[in-house]
Parts: C-alpha cells; structure tokens; sequence
C-alpha cells in the first residue's frame, strides 16, 4: 500500500482546461474521496492516476515513485469501473482469478488468493457458478473480487455504485468501506454523490470547474466549508443562505441581517465588501421563543426521527429541522434562533468563507 | 366532494397476483401514498383507479359511484407520470391549456388565461409561459406536467413517482410545493411512491403495500412509531429499525409469544456500563452519525449526534430503554403491549 501524491495536476483538452493546477496527498491506507457535479474534473483526474490519460502538466506519485508517465499497467493500481464488465462465458472463479492467471502466478497459489477474496466478500458458494446468473450485487462483488486479487498498492474507483438500485446502494457502500478496512488499502473514490462521499471518505476532495476547493474529513467539509460552492453542494436539505450587512471588521462577533442583530463566531478576517452572506444547516437553527428571527410557518414534514419545517422570514425561506417531539402546525408564527457557534459568513465576491473561530476547532481525522 | 373507495380489489397477470385483495378508502382531500418496493402492486393500482387496467375482482368507487366497469374520460382522472409527456412543438401556455381546450370541455378563453396564469403562478413558472417545453429545465417540465394536472378540477389527482426524474434539491423543493398546493386546492390525491422519506413527508396517510396486499395503513406517524409487523417497521426509517433476538439487547420479561425486537436506530444510547459492541463501520452524514454495531452476534445500526465522537474500531457501551423497544411474535407481527394507544397523535 502506499501513499499517492498529485503535484500541480494539469489537464488542457484543446482551449478547455479540465483539471487546473490540482495539488493534494492521499494518505497511505486513506480511503479519499473525490466529490464535485458531472464536468467537474474528477474522473480526469483519477484517469490520469491511473495513466489512462497523460497530464499537460505536474506530477503524480505512487509510493514516492514519479509515475507520471507510466503505461497504466506498470504503475500498480487498480481500476474498477461504474458499469462492471465481467468476462460472460467464465464463472466466478475465473473472472476473479484472470489477473493473476495472465501474470502466470502459480496455480496453488491462485488458488488460496481467490479462496481468501471470495471470503471476504462472502462469495465463496458462488465461485463455481457462471457470472451470467448473478445478482446485480453479486456481479458488482466479483468485479470488486477480480480488483483486489492483485493486491495493487492503490485502488481506484470510478463511481462503482452508480448502476444499482438505492437500497442496494446503502448496502455495497458499506460493504466497500469494511473491505477497505480489513486489505488496509489506498482508495481513491469518484462520485457526484455527496450522501456517499460523507459516509464512506476518510477525506473527500470537493472539485469544481476544474479545480480542487477543499480537502477535508466529512465534518470539517460539513461544518466548515470554505467556500459557498462547497456548502451548498454538500447536505440534504442544502444550508440555508442569508444575505446580511457588510464592512465588518476583524473580531466582530455579530453581524446584521435584514435589521436582525444574530451572534456568530468571532472573525479573524475583516469584510470590506458591502454586503455579505451568511450560511447556517437546517438542524443549527432551533424553534424557540427566545430566537431573534420571526417568521411564519410555510410547511412541517414529518421525517421519522426528525422532522423538516420550512419557515418564511422577512429575510427569506429558511429550512429548520427539528426532532420529532415538538409540535409546529402549518401558518403558525415562531421565532427561530440559529446556533452562534455555526454561522458560516462568505465574501459574496469570491464565495469564499470568512475565517473565524468556527475554523479554528477542526475535528479529528 | 371527491371520495375514492377501493373494495377487494384484485388483478392477476398470468401466475402473479399483483393486487391481492385491496380495500382502501381516500378521503375528500386527502393525500394518500402508496409505499412499497418494486413490484408491490402499487403502479397497477393506480392504473386501475384511472381505468387503464380492468380488475379481475372487485370494485372502484368514485363519490360513491361505481365507476369499474367506466372508460378513464369517464372517471374523471388526472394522471401525472414519472416522465413528463409534454407536446414539444407548443409553448408552456398551450401544454398547460390543452386539457381545458380538449372535446368536450371547451373552456371560454378568457376562463383558460385565468385559469393557466393562476396555476402557472402557484407551480412559479409563470415567467416560462411563452417558452416552448423544449426549452425547460427538467425541473421546469416536470412542473408543467404536474400543472396541466391541476388546470382542471378533476374528481382525484393520480401520480405514479411524479418526482423520481428530479434531482435531489429540486426533488425537496417540489416536495414542499406539491404539498402546499394540495392543501390550498383541497385535493384528493393517490401518489406512488417507493422512497420512504418522500412517503412520510407528503402523506396524510400512507398505504404500505407488499406482493399485492395492504399491509398498514395510517398517518406517517403512526406507522413509524407503532408498525404492526416488522415488514411495515423496516419500511419506514432510514437506517431501518433494528430487528433483533431479544437477548442481545438484554430485554428481561417479554411479553409472552415474542421472538423478536425491533428498536430504531436514534433510541440506542451510548452508555459507560452497558451491552458491549464495537463499531464496525461510520457514516458521517452532517446531521447525524450513524454507525454500524457488532454485538457478542449480531449487528445494529445507531445514530448519534455528530457532536459525540466515536471512531471505527472502538469499544462502546449501549442501553435502549424498554420503552423504546416494539415485541413481534414467530410470524413478524407485532405483540400488542397495551401501549399502541397513547402514541399515535
């Protein structure tokens, strides 16, 4: 296993940039997640990992080797795909053991790896069975099966559970993470699809138009987005946005929207722009007398354990969710109060958040 | 007044049933969901609601008519899809007066202005209505589509996943819309779906159906909190209620006949001295954290705070309280514990 350094990634198809100047370290034994809309430069950047596309510039390490122009098959990874093409007139056991068979491993001991993989993935009454009959799930596990015999020093996926259904989806995401775990691998995981970059990344690599926003665990890119790109992409309802005052000075602890005066964290970083922006989550703001927002109850959806209330203010629709206790009727008029430690102040010019004490406690890796 | 009744309905297709004797009834105004997994029987309910199918036993009633033996004009339906079906060729105005310009209605051209231009402002698309449908956002389409259902005042709206095409912030925000419009409209709607939160969050009552046959019928609430069987408790809930011998949670002095437990993933408790498990796997999805237990045999699912910190590996304590926890019996339905009666609203 090894760690994998991307070194000022660049990537020009004709007068479109694809990739700009992309620099980050996957950790060794780290599952990384890559994260960002359709276009965003992902995949381009994991094919150029993989050496299935060159760079028109910087560099990529593997294990402290410079593989940046490598053939993908002498760099020791491997590659699994969203739609999982398995060889239809082999069974189980032959799709599993194809690579190491075409690296003329000894048949003994392709015999003990494919026993050892198909018990990890728990496919061992399968392997005797031709893959045409399989389980969506099931083919998906041999696909997986045939990626680790090799024992790569990295594992590269490419949006591997687009294809299933949603509640398959749940399942492979966490199936995939254990395996991980138990190989003790280097991944690098692309997907469009945040619930699954937050539940399985040890970090995930937010892109978007080419370049990379942010590099962090799922709670700090949760918590503590850097820009409003990264905010609103991650979180299901999306943070909610206020447009506030600006000309704020450094080590303000309060801003003003619409006339309201809400406590925030205290900045380290002044706002010379007019106006500014304010982000805060769904479930940071509570319904409650003392708040210092009024507004008028547009709709209440019951969740299960929670529920989602919708709340119009002078200031604009805010979401607000709240556990399943309380009771909130529609058209009722409440007050809500967002939690001081979480407000999220952005430059509307650039997007990008303000520096404040809400950054200075990062959670731990 | 728009009633629609459902009795002992039944279709086959060939050896498979795929409504199994169903009775239902949807009241003047309400929001009723059909929830269920693929191949539940909840599509072909709809289709024999509108008349696109004929049943092979029993009736449908609409406002107290039997309408089973009616064509679908008959009925009196609209129908929205889970693809929008609009005409290309004409502008958002046109797409959404068509029904109201159709044989035998025949509205005044002033009433249909009205009538389009109040829809248009409801769904917000009234800024669209010169567009041609071509040149909508998918969103925007399926807007449209969903507002040709309204224009007119039919008996009973019918949708079958209207807002599966969506992607997942527009899917929210229709989500609210759609619920809001039934309201101030006063509609009847039967609406099908197979995503769990979309069923709690709309409904006034869901319908959970499974291989044809009704399983539970009651408002969001009820049904989450008191499932009568654990096929109606993993339905609702995501990660699912837990379903467990009750000796892994160490629960003393079941009611007699019980074989298994369940108990939701936000009613486990982390705890200094309690039932030892350690954590498997983590999920950090922003509100919540849920993580995935293993127990002396057998795993669970728990959510938590994000503020609690746990990490993958770790050796943690559980308690659930007895409260908390739903009795099922060898044949998965529920143990009545006298206690069904005070929750519920």
């Amino acid at each position: 296993m090894a760690e994998v350094v991307v070194e000022a990634l660049q990537k020009q198809f004709g007068d479109f940039i694809a990739v700009h100047d992309s620099s980050f370290t996957v950790r060794d034994g780290e599952f990384f997640v890559m994260l960002g809309p359709s276009g965003c430069g992902k995949t381009t950047t994991l094919r150029m990992i993989a050496g299935l596309e060159l760079p028109t510039g910087g560099r990529v390490q593997l294990g402290g080797e410079d593989v940046t122009w490598l053939r993908p098959a002498q760099r020791d990874i491997a590659f699994v795909f969203q739609l999982f093409a398995l060889y239809p007139h082999m069974n189980v056991r032959k799709n599993i053991s194809f690579p190491l068979r075409m690296q003329r491993v000894r048949r003994s001991e392709i015999r003990q790896r494919v026993d050892e993989v198909a018990q990890m993935l728990r496919i061992e009454h399968l392997l005797d069975k031709p893959v045409s009959n399989l389980s969506a799930g099931d083919r998906q596990r041999v696909a997986l099966g045939r990626a680790i015999i090799r024992r790569a020093k990295a594992f590269l996926f490419d949006e591997p559970l687009g294809a299933l259904d949603a509640e398959f989806r749940d399942l492979m995401r966490e199936e995939l993470r254990q395996l991980h775990d138990r190989i003790g691998a280097t991944s690098i995981y692309v997907t469009h699809d945040q619930i699954e970059a937050m539940s399985m990344a040890d970090r995930i690599c937010v892109m978007n138009q080419g370049k990379v926003l942010q590099v962090d665990t799922p709670m700090d890119i949760y918590e503590r987005p850097k820009t409003k790109f990264v905010a609103s992409f991650i979180g299901s309802p999306s943070m909610n946005f206020l447009s506030a005052k600006g000309r704020i000075p450094v080590g303000s602890r309060q801003i003003q929207v619409n006339g309201t005066c809400l406590e925030m964290p205290r900045l380290r970083e002044a706002l010379d722009a007019e106006k500014a922006e304010i982000g805060i989550r769904p479930e940071h703001i509570r319904i409650s007398s003392k708040g210092p927002l009024k507004g008028r109850v547009f709709a209440v959806e019951y969740a299960g354990a929670s529920q989602m209330v919708t709340v119009d203010t002078s200031a604009g629709r805010l979401k607000v969710r709240i556990d399943n206790a309380q009771r909130v009727r529609e058209n009722e008029v409440v007050r809500l109060l967002p939690d001081p430690t979480k407000i999220v102040v952005f430059d509307p010019h650039d997007d990008h958040a303000l520096d404040s004490e809400l950054f200075e406690e990062k959670h731990h890796e | 007044m728009s009633e629609l009744r459902l009795q002992g309905l039944r279709k086959t297709f060939g050896a498979t049933t795929a409504v199994d004797d169903l009775s239902l009834t949807v009241a003047d105004g309400e929001f009723l969901v059909l929830l269920g997994p693929t191949g539940a029987g909840k599509t072909t309910t709809l289709r024999l609601v509108a008349g696109l199918e004929q049943p092979d036993a029993g009736s449908v009633f609409i406002n107290g008519h039997e309408v089973t033996s009616r064509t679908p004009a008959e009925r009196d339906v609209a129908f929205v899809f889970q693809q929008y079906s609009l005409y290309p060729h004409l502008t958002v105005y046109d797409n959404l007066a068509f029904p109201l310009r159709a044989p035998g209605r025949r509205w005044p051209e002033e009433l249909i202005r009205a009538r389009v231009q109040e829809i248009a402002a409801m769904l917000s698309i009234a800024h669209k209505l010169d567009n041609r449908a071509t040149e909508l956002s998918g969103g925007e389409m399926q807007r449209v589509s969903i507002g040709r259902a309204l224009v007119r005042t039919p008996n009973l709206y019918l949708m079958d996943e209207p807002l599966s095409s969506l992607d997942a912030k527009l899917r929210e925000t229709m989500r609210v819309e759609l619920k809001r419009i039934q309201r101030d409209l006063g509609a009847t709607i039967l609406y099908v779906t197979h995503d769990q939160l979309e069923a709690m969050t709309l409904a006034d009552r869901i319908a959970i159906l499974e291989d044809g046959k009704l399983i539970q019928i009651g408002s969001p609430r009820e049904i989450y909190e008191n499932p009568v069987s654990i096929q109606a408790a993993r339905r609702l809930g995501s990660p699912p209620m837990n379903i467990l011998p009750p000796a892994a949670l160490r629960i003393l002095d079941v009611p007699a006949g019980t074989e298994r437990i369940g108990v939701r993933p936000e009613d486990i408790k982390l705890v200094e001295d309690g039932i030892p498990a350690s954590v498997k796997n983590l999920e950090h999805l922003g509100p919540e954290t849920v993580a995935l237990l293993a127990l002396e045999r057998d795993t669970l699912y728990l959510s938590l705070p994000p503020s609690q910190q746990i990490r993958r590996g770790q050796r943690v304590n559980i308690k659930v309280d007895r409260e908390k926890v739903i009795f099922f019996n060898g044949k998965g339905a529920r143990i009545d514990t006298g206690k069904t009666a005070e929750v519920g609203r």
